[in-house]
C-alpha cells in the first residue's frame, strides 16, 4: 500500500523530544527518515534504559524506551559531524534528500557548517525545517530552553491549576508534543508548495509560537482587556457540573462534563437524587454554576462506591459525557484504545516487543500502514553509505576507523 | 487575496462544516497555511462557539467569542442549513464543483444523518478528501459515547499524568486536547492531499480527540509496560519514578513571581554554580536528583527568595542554565522577543474591533501565514454561492425566505 511520504527522504538531527517525534511522524508517513546521531550517542542514564531480563544489557543506549518511542520508522547513521569528513557525508546526504530537520539551538547548523545556504549550495530544491525554541532572532535567541520550559513561558502553566493553588504545567511535555507535530506539518506543507513551485525553502518553527496558538482564545481576549480567570481546576465557564470525583478503589476517578440543560436532565434520571431533580433552579446553567459546590458534593457522594468504569456505563447509556481517568496501564488494554491502535507494538531488535503511542490520524480506507520499530545505534551505517552513497566496503571501513563513524556511542552523557 | 494565493496550501479549496474546537482550529490551520476555506454554519445561531467565553465587547452578540474568532481566522463565511432538503442540495453542489476538502466534526450516527459521512461523500466526488474529526472516532467500542474535553483527557489517559499526586486529577486550561486533535488533522490532511494530488484518489482522515489525548501522555504507557511501575501525576515535575533521574525540571516561586527551574542536561553542576549552596553538590543529591526532588526544591528556594523573576531567569541564562519565566496571558502579550519577532497579528473585525492574535507558529521563508479576521455569520453567502455555483437573483431569494441560508 502505498503511503503520502513514499519516495521522499529525510535527514533528521533531532534532539531530545520535539525534532525526533517530527521525524518520526514523516516517518510513519512513508518517508525514508536517515538520523544522524552524534558519536557520544543516546542518553543512558541508568535510570533511563530497561534492563534486559536476563540483567545482562551490553548495549544500554538501545534500550531507552523513551528514545526508542520518538524514533521508531526511521534508519541510524552515528556520524561525527565534526570531522570534516562526517560534514563531506552529511552534505552528500543532502544532494539525494528532499528534507533536512533539525532542532538545535539556534546557532549550532551555522557553526557546523551546515547553514540553509550551505544545504542549498548541494541541493537547490532542499527544504530545511528548524525548530530552535525561540526562533533564530529575537531577544531569546541565546536562551537555552527544553520544553516544559516553553509550557511555562506560554501562559500555559499560569492559566492551568486548582483553585487557590499556584500555576500547574500540563503531565509530561505538551508544547514539546505540539511543537513536534507542528514541524511535521510545516515540513508537508513546504513539500506540496515545491511540488507545484519546485522551490525549497526554510521552515521554522519556533516551540514557543507553537505554543500560544493553543491558548489563543484567552490572548486574543486579554488583547482587548478582558481577563480570563486563571486556575479554575476542572470547572468550566459554560458547563456545570464539570468536574472530576472520586471512585471506589485507590486513585480512581471519574470526569463528568455536563454539557447543556437536557444533559443535567437526562443526569438526574440516572442519579435518582430528588434534591437535586426536584431543584427547578438548577436546569438553568446559571443556577448550576451558583451552586456547584452542592452538586458536586451530591455527586461525589454518588460516585464514591462505584468504579470508575461503572458511572461511566450508567451515565453514557442516559448520552452524559461521562468517562473513566485511564492509568497509563489501562490504556493499553483499554478495548476502544486498542480498537483505534493508539499503542500499537512494535518488534525492537533489542528489547522485544514494544508499544508504541500513535499519531491521532487513521487513514479510513486503507489498513494501518506498518510500523516500524527504532533502529538500533548506528544500526544502518554501512547500508547508507553503500547503498545510497556508493562507498566501497572499503572506505567504510576507513571511515570506521576514523571514527568518523561508530557502531556504538562513546562516552558521554 | 493575493497574499493568500501564495500560501502553501494555495488553490486548495475546503469545505469546513465542523463546530468546537478541533475541527475549527484543524480549518484554521489550512486557512493559515494558504487554503481556501468557507466555514458552513447553521443560519440563525451558527457554530456552538459563537456562545462560548470568552466574552469580547462585541457590536453583535453572535462575535463575541474570543474563541470562535481564534478558531476561524482566513475563513469564508457561508450559511446553509443541512438539516433541509434544499440545503443538502445546495452542499452537494459545492462538494461536486468546488471542494477538494471536507472537514467535518460530527459523531458517526450524526455524519450519516447529515450525509456527511465518507460513503455517502465519496459517492458524490470520489476524489474528495474527508477529514473527520471527531470525540471518539469513526469506529471502535466508544464510537457512540457522548464526548468533551474533560472525558477524552479522561478516556485518554491525559488527565490522569496532570495535577497533584494527592489530589484530584487536573485538566489542563482550556481545550488542549481538542486542539491537540486539530493540529495532527491538519497534519494528516495535508499528508492526504499530498498524496491525493498526486494519485487523484479520493481520502478519507478519521482523527479522535481521545487519541490525541493518549498521545499526550508520550512516554508514560511504555514505561508501565517495560517496568511495571504505574507513573502517577506529579505537580509540575516530569513523569518518572526513577530517584536517579535527572532534577530539577519544576515551576517554584521566586520573589515577584514564578519561574520554571530546569537543570542544564549536559552540564547539571551549573545549577550548582548558579544558586552557590554547597549542599547541592552532596555526593547523594548528585547520584539521585529525583529522589532528593523536595530538599533541590528547598534549596532552589532559599535562592529564588531573594531574587526578582526577570533577574532570576537572566542569572540562569547568563550560565546557560535553562530557568524561564512562568508567563500569564497580558504578560505572553507584551513580551519583548514576542514582539520583536511580530507573533501577533493586529486583526480587525467590524464587531469587536483590533484584536491581536497569534500569527506564524510556522515561519516559511518563501509561502506566507495568513491571519485575517473570522468571518461573521453567513458574511459570504451571497458571493460564494453566486461565484462558485452562478445561484443568484430570485433563485437567492427563494434560499433565503426559505430560511435554507
Amino acid at each position: 500500500m502505498s503511503r503520502p511520504l513514499d519516495g521522499i527522504r529525510v535527514i533528521e538531527i533531532g534532539l531530545a523530544v520535539a525534532g525526533p517525534l517530527a521525524g518520526q511522524i514523516l516517518g510513519d508517513m512513508g518517508a525514508d527518515v536517515i538520523k544522524v546521531e552524534a558519536p557520544f550517542g543516546r542518553p543512558r542514564r541508568p535510570s533511563e534504559f530497561v534492563h534486559s531480563e536476563t540483567g545482562d544489557t551490553p548495549d544500554p543506549w538501545n534500550r531507552v524506551s523513551k528514545f526508542n518511542e520518538l524514533n521508531r520508522s526511521k534508519r541510524s547513521l552515528a556520524l561525527d559531524l565534526s570531522h570534516a569528513k562526517g560534514k563531506e557525508i552529511l552534505l552528500s546526504l543532502v544532494e539525494v534528500s528532499d528534507i533536512v530537520l533539525e532542532n538545535f539551538s539556534s546557532r549550532v547548523m551555522g557553526n557546523l557548517g551546515l547553514s540553509y545556504e550551505s544545504l542549498k549550495a548541494r541541493n537547490p530544491r532542499i527544504i530545511l525545517v528548524s525548530m530552535p525554541g525561540f526562533g533564530t532572532d529575537g531577544p531569546y535567541v541565546s536562551r537555552v530552553v527544553y520544553g516544559p520550559g516553553i509550557d511555562a513561558m506560554s501562559g500555559l502553566a499560569h492559566m492551568s491549576g486548582y483553585v487557590g493553588g499556584g500555576p500547574l504545567k500540563p503531565g509530561n511535555h505538551y508544547c514539546d508534543q505540539n511543537a513536534g507535530v507542528f514541524a511535521a506539518l510545516g515540513a508537508m506543507a513546504a513539500l506540496r508548495h515545491r511540488r507545484r513551485t519546485g522551490e525549497g525553502q526554510q521552515v521554522e518553527l519556533a516551540m514557543f509560537e507553537g505554543g500560544i496558538q493553543t491558548i489563543g482564545e484567552a490572548l486574543v481576549a486579554a488583547s482587548v482587556g478582558v481577563s480570563v480567570q486563571a486556575r479554575q481546576g476542572n470547572r468550566h465557564e459554560a458547563m456545570a457540573p464539570h468536574g472530576v470525583f472520586k471512585c471506589e478503589g485507590e486513585n480512581n476517578w471519574v470526569a463528568i462534563a455536563v454539557r447543556d440543560d437536557d444533559e443535567w436532565l437526562r443526569l438526574c434520571t440516572v442519579l435518582e437524587i430528588a434534591a437535586l431533580a426536584a431543584d427547578n433552579s438548577l436546569q438553568t446553567l446559571q443556577g448550576r454554576l451558583a451552586n456547584q459546590d452542592h452538586i458536586e458534593a451530591e455527586l461525589s457522594a454518588w460516585c464514591a462506591p462505584q468504579t470508575p468504569k461503572d458511572v461511566e456505563a450508567r451515565l453514557q447509556a442516559a448520552q452524559v459525557s461521562a468517562g473513566a481517568v485511564l492509568r497509563p496501564s489501562q490504556m493499553l488494554s483499554d478495548p476502544h484504545l486498542t480498537h483505534r491502535g493508539s499503542h500499537p507494538y512494535v518488534h525492537h531488535e533489542s528489547m522485544g516487543k514494544s508499544p508504541v503511542p500513535a499519531v491521532a490520524w487513521h487513514f479510513g480506507t486503507e489498513p494501518a500502514p506498518p510500523t516500524n520499530p527504532a533502529p538500533l545505534f548506528g544500526g544502518d551505517n554501512a547500508e547508507i553509505l553503500g547503498s545510497l552513497l556508493g562507498y566501497s566496503a572499503g572506505v567504510i571501513e576507513t571511515l570506521h576507523q576514523s571514527r568518523t563513524i561508530v557502531d556504538s556511542p562513546t562516552s558521554g552523557v | 487575496m493575493t497574499t493568500e494565493a501564495l500560501g502553501a496550501l494555495a488553490g486548495v479549496t475546503v469545505l469546513d462544516v465542523s463546530m468546537g474546537v478541533a475541527g475549527p482550529f484543524c480549518g484554521k490551520l489550512l486557512a493559515s497555511l494558504g487554503a481556501t476555506v468557507i466555514k458552513v454554519e447553521s443560519p440563525g445561531r451558527g457554530d456552538s462557539t459563537r456562545g462560548l467565553p470568552p466574552f469580547l465587547p462585541s457590536s453583535d452578540p453572535l462575535d463575541r467569542s474570543a474563541l470562535f474568532h481564534h478558531l476561524n481566522t482566513g475563513k469564508l463565511g457561508l450559511t446553509l442549513d443541512l438539516e433541509s432538503e434544499a440545503g443538502q442540495a445546495v452542499f452537494r453542489r459545492l462538494v461536486s464543483s468546488w471542494a477538494a476538502v471536507v472537514i467535518t466534526s460530527d459523531s458517526y450516527l450524526r455524519a450519516r444523518e447529515l450525509g456527511l459521512d465518507w460513503e455517502s461523500l465519496h459517492a458524490l466526488k470520489t476524489d474528495l478528501l474527508v477529514s473527520a474529526i471527531s470525540d471518539f472516532g469513526m469506529d471502535g467500542p466508544l464510537r457512540d459515547y457522548a464526548g468533551s474535553e474533560l472525558v477524552a483527557l479522561a478516556l485518554g489517559g491525559y488527565l490522569h499524568l496532570t495535577g497533584d499526586p494527592d489530589r484530584e486529577p487536573l485538566k489542563p486550561y482550556g481545550y488542549q486536547a481538542q486542539y491537540h486533535a486539530g493540529l495532527h488533522a491538519a497534519t494528516g490532511t495535508v499528508a492526504a492531499l499530498f498524496r491525493l494530488e498526486a494519485t487523484g484518489k479520493g481520502e478519507f482522515v478519521d482523527t479522535s480527540t481521545v487519541e490525541a489525548a493518549a498521545f499526550l501522555c508520550s512516554a508514560a504507557p511504555g514505561w508501565y509496560y517495560f517496568t511495571g511501575e504505574e507513573p502517577n501525576r506529579v505537580g509540575n515535575r516530569l513523569a518518572n519514578i526513577d530517584p536517579r533521574q535527572f532534577y530539577p525540571s519544576t515551576m517554584r516561586p521566586c520573589r515577584d513571581g514564578w519561574v520554571h527551574a530546569h537543570g542544564n542536561m549536559r552540564d547539571p553542576q551549573l545549577l550548582e554554580v548558579l544558586i552557590g549552596d554547597p549542599e547541592l553538590g552532596r555526593e547523594d543529591i548528585r547520584r539521585e536528583p529525583k529522589g532528593h526532588a523536595d530538599e533541590i526544591d528547598a534549596i532552589m528556594d532559599r535562592w529564588l527568595a531573594g531574587h526578582d523573576r526577570a533577574e532570576a531567569v537572566e542569572l540562569a541564562q547568563t550560565l546557560r542554565v535553562p530557568f524561564t519565566e512562568v508567563f500569564s496571558p497580558d504578560e505572553v502579550l507584551v513580551d519583548p522577543h514576542l514582539a520583536a519577532r511580530g507573533a501577533f497579528a493586529e486583526v480587525e473585525h467590524p464587531s469587536i474591533g483590533v484584536a491581536k492574535f497569534p500569527h506564524a507558529s510556522i515561519r516559511f521563508s518563501v509561502t506566507p501565514w495568513v491571519t485575517t479576521r473570522a468571518p461573521r455569520l453567513g458574511e459570504h453567502t451571497a458571493g460564494i454561492l453566486s461565484d462558485c455555483l452562478g445561484i443568484a437573483g430570485d433563485e437567492l431569494a427563494a434560499l433565503y425566505s426559505a430560511g435554507v441560508i
